[in-house]
């Protein structure tokens, strides 16, 4: 049963097609990276997932709801699916903890006290607990993006969704954002993460889906894929990102 | 030249209480028309940048109210408000309850500039909606909370901070343009002075002390509203706040 299907979605601006018929399905625990060109579709597709964009056709089937359709009841659903931004998109009028406890406070009535309590311990787990009580300003790239996987999680998600999380930090500080994410895969999260980041991809994904042009190109366990793509337009999308 | 000057018609009774009387209305009339247009310019605001279709016409009405009450003089609004609404005997029954604190002239007024500085304040913090990230509004719609939840814990107060400078702005006009209110009879300070102008011929020691007055209550509201703004300001633009002199570059 899978936790997430799309079948035939597609989504378009005007005349612009960005997902043209997508078929995905990722099943419960799965660490699915999504690789391709920028323009691809990647992030795109991400957002659907949790109704960030709308769809033009198609239907997307997410822990046995439609965000799509307009009975579902969108927060709720929202409240199980954690999202990762590329530009980490904190709240910079709150502090760290606060930031981690503003949707469970709002949105589960979690006390006070039991929402600070469960911050810390998340904070713990991205290693920044010393942070707690700072503004997100004070903190680098790489702890900001800590933060944001904190509060994506503090939820208690089904499914994590990244997209783009290391493209906007400093290459020192893309590691540490990193090992979090290995830690969270580790834990059986199911996670669906769009990356460049081919060494996470070969080393963490369960499986790899390759984009072009709107389309899901490839669909491949990542020593296959990272071996023998076996379409042209994967062979040549990694030959370019593989530099020198 | 200036010994025939009697400044005693300003600083003793009666002349004193008059003005401290007519500052007490100026500033009940300043302090409440900044709470209300702050009020419904918020709720203008809100509503002008919602996005929802069938909000259309909603947006396009709250369009009109910012348009129409920033462009008819203030002079003209208070006059309408005050001998146009209030000769109403619908308005006046309205009133009613209120009259022994407030008389029908500085209800009319209290209306006139509350409604015409909520059409600036409106737009001022619209700008500061959409000057606010859309990533921050995506976030926490992410996380779970409504449109409105999101909004309110997300996006207005970041809104707000950016958005003070200009919003300030409009506070201190709204109380310089109390004054214009003794035209439809408020006793405010300009009123009062020429009370005492007209009851002692002393017209420059009256005016000079209602220009006075409104020097040092604007000018006190100015800094007050300086040491919010670098307050909020430091939180959400984070480059606002001046860093440490660097003693190199200034040797």
């Amino acid at each position: 049963m899978p936790i997430i299907e799309f079948t035939g979605v597609r989504k378009s601006y005007g005349d612009l097609a960005v997902l043209n018929g997508i078929d995905l399905s990722v099943t419960e625990g799965e660490v699915v990276v999504l690789l391709g060109p920028s323009g691809s579709g990647k992030s795109t597709l991400l957002r659907c997932i949790n109704a960030l964009e709308d769809v033009s056709g198609g239907t997307i089937v997410v822990n046995g709801r439609d965000p799509h359709d307009r009975a579902t009841n969108l927060n709720e659903l929202r409240s199980g699916v954690g999202f990762v931004f590329q530009h980490f998109n904190l709240y910079p009028h709150m502090t760290v903890a606060q930031n981690i406890m503003l949707a469970p406070v709002r949105v589960k009535k979690l006390p006070k006290d039991a929402a600070r309590r469960r911050a810390m311990a998340l904070l713990e787990r991205v290693g920044i607990p010393e942070k707690a009580d700072s503004l997100p300003t004070q903190l680098s790239g790489g702890q900001q993006q800590r933060v944001a996987i904190a509060r994506a999680l503090a939820m208690d998600p089904a499914i994590m969704l990244f997209d783009e999380p290391t493209s906007a930090l400093d290459p020192e500080m893309i590691q540490e954002v990193l090992e979090v994410m290995v830690d969270l895969a580790g834990s059986g999260m199911t996670m669906v993460v769009v990356t460049h980041e081919m060494g996470f991809a070969r080393k963490v994904a369960d499986r790899v889906v390759f984009m072009d042009a709107g389309r899901v190109v490839e669909s491949a366990a990542p020593d296959d894929f990272f071996a023998s793509p076996s379409t042209e337009r994967a062979q040549e999308f990694l030959r370019r990102v593989t530099h020198i | 030249m200036f010994n025939d000057l009697s400044w005693s018609v300003v600083l003793d009774d009666p002349g004193r209480s008059f003005l401290l009387h007519g500052a007490w209305v100026s500033l009940q009339l300043a302090v409440l028309a900044i709470i209300g247009s702050t009020v419904v310019g918020t709720l203008v605001a809100l509503g002008r940048v919602s996005t929802a279709p069938a909000l259309a016409p909603l947006r396009w009405l709250l369009s009109a109210y910012v348009e129409f009450f920033r462009n008819v003089p203030l002079l003209v609004q208070l006059v309408f408000w005050s001998f146009g609404m209030f000769s109403l005997d619908l308005v006046r029954a309205a009133a009613a309850p209120l009259n022994p604190v407030y008389s029908n002239q500085f209800l009319a007024g209290l209306l006139g500039l509350t409604i015409y500085t909520s059409a600036y304040v409106a737009e001022a913090l619209r700008s500061g909606i959409q000057s606010v990230p859309r990533g921050q509004l995506e976030a926490a719609r992410a996380g779970g909370l409504g449109y409105w939840a999101a909004m309110r814990a997300v996006v207005l107060p970041q809104a707000f901070a950016l958005a003070f400078p200009a919003i300030g702005n409009q506070y201190i006009s709204a109380t310089k343009n109390t004054s214009v209110v003794m035209a439809i009879g408020v006793t405010d300070v300009v009123f009062q002075a020429q009370q005492i102008e007209s009851a002692t011929f002393a017209a420059f020691e009256a005016y000079t002390a209602a220009l006075v007055i409104f020097v040092v209550i604007c000018l006190a509201e100015s800094a007050l509203l300086a040491l919010v703004v670098r307050g909020m300001l430091t939180r959400v633009r984070p480059g606002v706040r001046t860093a440490a002199p660097t003693p190199a570059l200034e040797s």
